[in-house]
């Protein structure tokens, strides 16, 4: 069953936030172990700093683990770039992932990963050539490293699809912890470093830690971060064309019918029958929500009436973990009048359904939810369930 | 013309006696009670000059050398 977000009246607004494609998994997959093997990196490179060590651990295993560990992440992040541009949903180009605050599409925090990348790939090459560029450029690279971890984690938080998710933030809290951590243990015993220096870190690490949990509250964990992260409205416009297009088309290829379909109001639509298919016709309704259980499922009822058949409600519950501000789908039913049937889709605000009434017909329900009131109002198309 | 001949050379400044040369290659190389290293032999034997260059890659201020001997 396909999986979507439909947000609900309080989050403000309809999002197919998940358009399902494989490469999009995979980029939101590879971007959390990103950070996570960016965090065990940088903590054995802390490890390996200090000179922490152990009979049964030598300094050169940290130091190894430490580089090898590195290059995973850089595989990983290339893994997630590809993706993010291979995949297309986004207009995201290859230029967009080393040259920061330029594309279209959240600019500031698709930026950040951008500069995140360039630290990793200035870390990499400088390593590379350590013994050519010596000890002291190395170093100085090295230090600016620390810098691609918030600047990484600020990236996930602001463009990541997945970031209201309760794992995703129970990730990376705990490698914010574990890095700063790390980061403690480094300053408390960096010698080489004037103390004046050292505590300036540490009150900077606290600073740009509380203020990344602010920025999180107030910015991607709240509604309609999407509208407010700075993506253009021509792309949201052309995310909101893309989902509208998936089912847009066979109402599109049926136009000599959706007249004749919307006109027989007086027959049998009012005893509780569906318009002759194919049909397309406007439907108002409501929405309305329950609280999550202890397990975070809701349940989002669509009750709604078409236009030319006012009596009989077609009504559609949707139930699955809150996710977002919406619903992930497990699964959905419909009614219709005395039919029944169920939900097979959902994307955005797309609801396709399958029900018997009494023979097999498929219900594509495209809606517009008002942000305060809940009030839907859209389109449903009808087509005989026998040609899918 | 015979195979060429290395010897290890610490820079004694850039050292800050971290002691990973003397774990990678303990046959040639020991620390001193301050653990910075003493190298033990004028040549690297055939047999180490790998994992010489292997300890000289990874000494973290990059004060270990591996020097060619001109003959």
């Amino acid at each position: 069953m396909t999986t979507a977000l439909v947000t609900n009246p309080a989050s403000a607004h309809l999002l197919g936030a998940v358009g399902g494609t494989a490469l999009w998994y995979l980029t939101r997959a590879s971007g959390v172990v990103a950070i996570v093997l960016l965090s065990a990196t940088l903590i054995l490179g802390v490890v390996a700093s200090v000179g922490w060590t152990t009979e049964r651990w030598p300094r050169f295993v940290s130091q190894d683990v430490h580089r090898n560990l590195s290059l995973l992440c850089i595989v990983f992040v290339g893994v997630h770039v590809v993706t993010t541009v291979l995949d297309g949903f986004v207009p995201i180009g290859f230029v967009d992932a080393v040259l920061p605050f330029r594309s279209s599409y959240r600019p500031i925090y698709l930026g950040l990963g951008a500069l995140g990348f360039d630290l990793l790939l200035a870390v990499l090459v400088t390593s590379a050539l350590r013994h050519r560029i010596g000890y002291g450029s190395w170093r100085f690279v090295h230090w600016l490293a620390y810098l691609s971890w918030p600047i990484a984690l600020i990236h996930g938080l602001g463009s990541g699809t997945d970031t209201p998710l309760p794992v995703v933030l129970f990730v990376e809290a705990a490698c914010t912890a574990a890095v700063l951590a790390a980061f403690a243990w480094r300053l408390t015993t960096g010698r080489s470093l004037p103390i004046a220096r050292r505590a300036a870190a540490g009150i900077a690490a606290v600073v740009v830690t509380l203020a990344i949990a602010g920025f999180a509250a107030v910015g991607p964990l709240r509604p309609r971060w999407s509208h407010r992260s700075g993506t253009s409205a021509a792309v949201l416009a052309q995310i909101a064309a893309h989902f509208a297009g998936t089912t847009a088309a066979p109402a599109a290829t049926t136009p000599a019918t959706a007249p004749a379909a919307t006109t027989p109001s007086g027959s049998g639509t009012s005893s509780g029958q569906l318009p002759a298919v194919p049909f397309t016709t406007q439907l108002t309704g409501r929405q309305t929500q329950t609280s999550p259980d202890a397990q975070g499922n809701i349940q989002i009822t669509l009750g709604m009436h078409l236009q030319d058949a006012s009596t009989t409600p077609l009504t559609i519950v949707l139930t699955g973990q809150e996710s977002g501000g919406g619903v992930s789908l497990s699964s959905g039913t419909v009614t219709y009048g005395t039919y029944s049937g169920s939900v097979i889709g959902l994307n955005g605000g797309t609801v396709t359904c399958s029900v018997q009434a009494p023979g097999p017909v498929n219900l594509v329900v495209q809606l517009q939810i008002n942000q305060q009131s809940g009030a839907l109002s859209g389109t449903v198309t009808g087509s005989s369930g026998g040609d899918r | 013309m015979s195979r060429p001949r290395y010897k290890l050379v610490v820079d004694p400044i850039a050292c800050d006696g971290a002691g990973v040369c003397a774990e990678l290659l303990p046959e040639m190389i020991s620390l001193d009670p301050w653990g910075f290293p003493i190298i033990h032999g004028a040549e690297v034997p055939p047999g180490l000059v790998d994992l010489a260059r292997r300890a000289t890659v990874s000494c973290p201020r990059l004060a270990l050398t591996l020097v060619r001997i001109e003959s």
